[in-house]
């Protein structure tokens, strides 16, 4: 639904599944009570869903985790992990993917009690840069959010702010280089 | 002044003279021949019902309740046929408390219409085809909208409102409630208008009478209130209730 997003690492078609059940969770929600999902609502359905791939023996656990940000009318703006495991927890920063370590080590290095969101986009796109392994390969770095500044709906940060903290990103990772060499 | 008693005139109806009583009109399923109100005053919401149930001809149930409460702060009416309404009540207060485990907070008001408005909708195909025959009318209070009043009709029709009516009385009541209503009305102002609404439905339709019973929904929760045929105000020169042999308050021009 507008007030919900995620993001997903893994398989990538799996990701693309667990999508799509969290939007018909959200639909049948809206259909039936007229309401939007609430958070913990949404969550606890698709940590149902994930666990369910783990009881029978004719399926497979999911190969994917992911990210999903919800802002709920009484909880605010809530983060949730979900693991192929069926965990579902809900975090005030959490990563996900190939360099999750290094990101959660620099999360906690994060006050993140006191961060508006614009100046978490920067970091956020700082510990990207900082933690993407293969250095030589290019890549993309896509962000969403959801805020006061969004509306309360997730969608991609725009443009300029993403440019902008690309950049900064970038420049940091130089001036480490610098300071590593 | 006070009035004399009134000369009762017989119904010209038929099961008075002839053998019509049959069994028959004693086979036939309870309907909720009522008239129910809904209205919104400032702060909070009064729902009213008669209380007479008619099998037929004869009156099965005189006073009987024809609101139901759904969650801590949303009742329903009931018209329509008894038993859908009773079903329809259950289910709606099953999926409440459900739902209500999952949730932090209690459910909206809306949220609730809308899961009534829900089954409606989904079981049209019921009693082959005729569906649910379910008028339902739902009102609360809650912090996130106030007081709110919803109709829900058989047949899955949901509108918001300010005040409904519904039932076989309401047909002589709509107008009456439309020069009526004031906005942000007294919880007093509104309770006197539902009493009054529910009066004269029940002075006009055969199948509502007795007493009028109120729910009134606010902040503080749900409040009951029984008003019985005395103390009923006399609306647009209808006769009052009279002494007869003596006894006061004894029904003498509104029969329960």
């Amino acid at each position: 639904d507008r007030h919900a997003g995620m993001a997903g690492t893994g398989l990538a078609p799996d990701a693309r599944q667990i999508v799509s059940r969290a939007r018909s969770e959200c639909a049948q929600y809206l259909s039936f009570y007229g309401d939007r999902i609430p958070a913990q609502i949404l969550a606890d359905r698709m940590a149902h869903y994930m666990h369910l791939f783990t009881l029978y023996w004719s399926v497979r656990p999911f190969g994917a985790s992911s990210l999903m940000a919800v802002k709920d009318e009484h909880d605010g703006y809530a983060l949730y992990l979900l693991e192929p495991s069926g965990e579902c927890q809900r975090y005030h920063g959490a990563a996900i993917g190939k360099g999750r370590q290094a990101a959660k080590n620099e999360i906690e290095k994060l006050d993140l009690g006191n961060l508006s969101a614009a100046e978490a986009v920067r970091h956020v796109a700082r510990i990207v840069y900082a933690t993407h392994d293969e250095k030589d390969k290019e890549f993309e770095c896509e962000l969403s959010w959801i805020c006061d500044a969004s509306g309360g709906e997730f969608k991609r940060v725009p443009k300029h702010v993403v440019d902008e903290a690309v950049e900064a990103a970038k420049a940091a990772l130089e001036s480490d280089d610098e300071m590593d060499a | 002044r006070k009035p004399s008693p009134p000369l009762r005139k017989l119904q010209a109806n038929s099961c008075f003279t002839s053998n019509h009583m049959s069994a028959a009109t004693f086979n036939e399923p309870p309907k909720t021949g009522t008239t129910i109100v809904a209205c919104v005053y400032d702060g909070g919401v009064v729902l009213g019902a008669d209380t007479r149930v008619s099998t037929g001809i004869y009156v099965s149930n005189r006073a009987s309740d024809k609101m139901t409460v759904l969650a801590d702060s949303t009742v329903m009416c009931r018209s329509g046929s008894a038993a859908d309404t009773e079903a329809v009540a259950k289910i709606v207060r099953y999926h409440v408390e459900q739902i209500g485990m999952e949730r932090d907070s209690p459910l909206d008001v809306k949220t609730v219409a809308r899961i009534s408005n829900q089954i409606n909708y989904q079981n049209k195909s019921a009693n082959h085809g005729a569906g649910l025959g379910a008028y339902m009318i739902i009102g609360g209070w809650d912090s996130n909208n106030g007081s709110q009043v919803f109709s829900c009709t058989a047949g899955g029709n949901m509108i918001a409102t300010k005040w409904t009516t519904d039932g076989s009385g309401s047909t002589y009541i709509w107008g009456f409630m439309d020069n009526g209503f004031k906005e942000n009305m007294t919880r007093e102002e509104c309770e006197e208008f539902v009493t009054a609404a529910i009066t004269l439905a029940m002075s006009t339709d055969s199948s509502s009478g007795g007493c009028v019973r109120l729910n009134t929904v606010n902040a503080d929760g749900i409040h009951r209130k029984l008003v019985k045929p005395d103390e009923l105000v006399p609306v647009y020169g209808e006769l009052a209730t009279t002494t007869r042999h003596g006894h006061v308050g004894s029904s003498g021009g509104m029969m329960l």
